[in-house]
């Protein structure tokens, strides 16, 4: 590998694992508060809330989720997914580099940046951001004051322009530089063709939305504030910003899906099974995601028309999905399977994929979603998906892609404990929160324990808080799995 | 899911019932053949047995697991086109809820039947209702977006500021309840509770005309002082 990738591959990894940790660290003070409302933080509480007896301030909790989502979506899971493409792709294609490796240094700067602003927001007058990942306005315009709100809006802006530049990257070296023909790609080439090119047409819608919040908060404009007083229209933010968001979500798993089916296939040592299958539901998905964001509004009073046909579309994403569990599952089948620590990660991934692609059905439903939307199941969907699965992809993924930067390969026997306790502690986490939202539980609540229906799931959150501190701390063991590696 | 005070609501509860059941059942199948095909594969790589592929009975599997969730998909889609409420009937009970940074206000249209009148009657965080009837609510709000939820009647309503948002239930048995906000609102969203009760009919008529009598002492007390926030029902 070329010694100046590789240095940026090394230090956009090191950004998305420092995003990473402090990700952790911030759900794990959620969790304390969620199962121990109001009970001092172990070990921290007297450093981050001295003049709350240690516990979590309830004017700071909106915050601590903020954060927690914001660095993990645009400063943990994207550097990696941009790291690990260019670090991976070059050799699928037949290159030794990219097209335009000045692209993903660009990117390592504005995710460099905009990492350093969002720390900054921190230290403003008003305090953090506190309007969820989503910042939805007016929340998030006329009713947060402040530097912090404004470093928050920059710092996405970074993190979203950084990835708008790494797909530039990797759509011309896949499209154009590719030295080795499309049929004869492997299938992570192909989840990163579709994520980029995910990218490239919805992160400037991203990005616009974010001028348009910054225009209401600076220059006196009214995009997104009240129809009837000053013209502009909260919903029409709800509308650009799952235009974008939803995609999202294809952009952080499609890369994950094609590096699973590859791992699997190499540990059985042959190619995939129905590989040409997998190409066309990855285009079908790809088409699909663009056009299924209103699932995200089901209950926003949209026309019940409208409400269907999102609906409709949102439980076709299950037949493409489909094809990817019938490729795995072939790809296994009458196969000799020697697991390596790529493998074990994989399968433990899949696994978790299906759980959490499962527990979609019942939000995409109109009718079961007016009772689950906002709620704590949507958190636990999202999470085994997202969270899970794309972290347990990403260890597949960096298997062979540590070792190119110059990182001994890691202990087999940890990687294969570290991918098991990380598969069980997440469902630790993420089953009960399904529990608690078939309970009524709405996200995002300081303490539920103040609500009487709420407190005979207590324990439930607290079973979530257990395992998240074993999640945590299982993280150790990959550290070790490397530490251990043979050179 | 906390008790169902309201009669349509065991709709949406059974189809829950049906699609996570699916989800689980599908979920074990899956995990299961899973388990058998990676302890199946690593026998064979321990026997050095050879390995065997048979791709167009994958086509054809994957075919037929495409045909079994798009039933699955269409008779779910289905069911939850019928338990969908549709439009409220026009005796329904009506209240109009505000919703602001961190409250919730009622408003019933009193005896004349009409909103925006001095014989309305306003309520904060406590909403009551009276047994076997259809209540219908238009929700909008003064600030930021909220989300009203009362998991007893199984009624959600997400407001926008400058839209009105509605809901419609029938209220069926008598108890207690709470109302909560699901859409992030400010530092205090966690404390924007409600109390809900479903009364019979005796008690709500009870606690209504206490509630009228209030009103007009305060009003007689203090003229002009009666919160001034209603609209005019939506049709
Ligand atoms: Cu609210």
């Amino acid at each position: 590998m070329h010694p100046a990738d590789r240095r940026t591959a090394l230090l956009t990894l090191l950004l998305a694992c420092a995003g990473a940790s402090l990700g952790a660290l911030l759900s794990l003070l959620i969790r304390w508060q969620l199962a121990f409302p109001g009970r001092p933080l172990p070990l921290l509480g007297a450093l981050l809330y001295p003049d709350h007896h240690g516990a979590v301030a309830a004017s700071s909790y909106p915050a601590l989720f903020t954060l927690h989502g914001t660095v993990m979506i645009y400063f943990a899971v994207t550097p990696a997914l941009s790291a690990l493409g260019l670090v991976r792709l070059p050799p699928m294609v037949g290159l030794h580099r990219p097209a335009h490796p000045f692209l993903h240094r660009a990117a390592l700067a504005l995710y460099a940046l905009g990492f350093s602003l969002l720390l900054l927001g921190l230290l403003s007058p008003f305090g953090a951001p506190a309007f969820g990942w989503t910042a939805s306005a007016p929340l998030s315009t006329a009713r947060s004051p402040g530097a912090g709100a404004t470093l928050w809006l920059l710092a996405v802006a970074c993190s979203g322009l950084g990835a708008l530049l790494g797909s530039f990257d990797i759509l011309s070296t896949l499209v154009v530089a590719r030295k080795v023909a499309w049929s004869r790609l492997p299938l992570s080439a192909y989840g990163h063709l579709f994520a980029s090119a995910l990218n490239a047409l919805f992160l400037p819608i991203l990005l616009g939305a974010l001028a348009l919040l910054f225009s209401d908060r600076h220059l006196g404009t009214a995009h997104f504030t009240h129809p009837l007083r000053q013209g502009g229209d909260p919903l029409v933010y709800q509308h650009l910003f799952w235009i974008f968001g939803h995609p999202e979500v294809y952009i952080l798993i499609l890369p994950v899906w094609g590096a699973l089916s590859d791992s699997l296939a190499r540990a059985v040592d042959r190619p995939p099974a129905l590989a040409r299958a997998v190409v066309a539901a990855m285009a079908a998905v790809t088409l699909l995601s663009s056009l299924v964001y209103g699932h995200h509004l089901l209950t926003a009073g949209l026309s019940p028309l409208l409400v269907e046909g999102f609906m409709a579309l949102t439980l076709l994403i299950s037949l493409p999905s489909t094809a990817f569990v019938a490729s795995w599952v072939a790809t296994l089948h009458g196969a000799s399977l020697r697991p390596d620590a790529a493998a074990s990660y994989s399968l433990a991934a899949v696994a978790i994929f299906v759980l959490g692609g499962l527990t979609g059905v019942p939000l995409a439903l109109v009718s079961t979603d007016r009772y689950l939307h906002d709620s704590a199941f949507v958190v636990g969907h999202f999470h085994l998906v997202m969270a899970a699965t794309v972290l347990l992809g990403l260890l597949a993924m960096s298997q062979d892609a540590l070792p190119r930067l110059g990182i001994r390969a890691p202990s087999f026997a940890v990687s294969r404990a570290h991918a098991w306790a990380t598969a069980l502690g997440a469902l630790g986490v993420f089953l009960p929160m399904l529990r608690l939202g078939l309970g009524g539980a709405p996200r995002r609540l300081y303490d539920p324990s103040l609500y009487r229906y709420l407190s005979p799931l207590l324990s439930w959150q607290r079973a979530a808080t257990a395992a998240a501190a074993l999640l945590v701390t299982a993280q150790l063991l990959w550290l070790l799995a490397w530490w251990r590696g043979r050179r | 899911m906390p008790p169902d005070l309201s009669s349509e609501g065991h709709r949406i509860d059974a189809l829950l019932r049906v699609s996570l059941g699916l989800t689980a059942a599908l979920a074990a199948f899956f995990l299961l053949s899973l388990a058998w095909l990676v302890y199946r594969a690593r026998k064979r790589a321990s026997d050095a047995a050879p390995s065997s592929s048979a791709p167009s009975a994958y086509a054809f599997g994957l075919g037929l697991a495409v045909l079994v969730f798009g039933l699955i998909d269409l008779a779910l889609a289905a069911g939850s086109r019928r338990a969908a409420v549709g439009p409220p009937p026009p005796d329904a009970l009506r209240v109009e809820v505000l919703a602001q940074q961190w409250a919730w206000r009622f408003r019933y249209a009193g005896p004349d039947d009409r909103f925006g009148t001095a014989d309305d009657v306003t309520t904060l965080n406590d909403l009551r209702l009276p047994v076997g009837r259809a209540v219908s609510m238009q929700v909008r709000s003064l600030d930021t977006s909220h989300g009203f939820f009362i998991p007893m009647l199984r009624a959600r309503a997400d407001t926008y500021p400058g839209r009105t948002a509605r809901t419609w239930f029938r209220t069926a048995r008598e108890g207690r309840g709470e109302l909560a906000c699901t859409v992030l609102c400010g530092d205090a969203h966690y404390q924007m509770r409600g109390e809900v009760a479903v009364l019979s009919n005796e008690q709500y008529a009870q606690w209504m005309n206490g509630l009228m009598e209030d009103q007009r002492r305060a009003a007689a007390a203090a003229p002009g002082s009666a919160p001034a926030w209603g609209w005019s029902w939506l049709p």
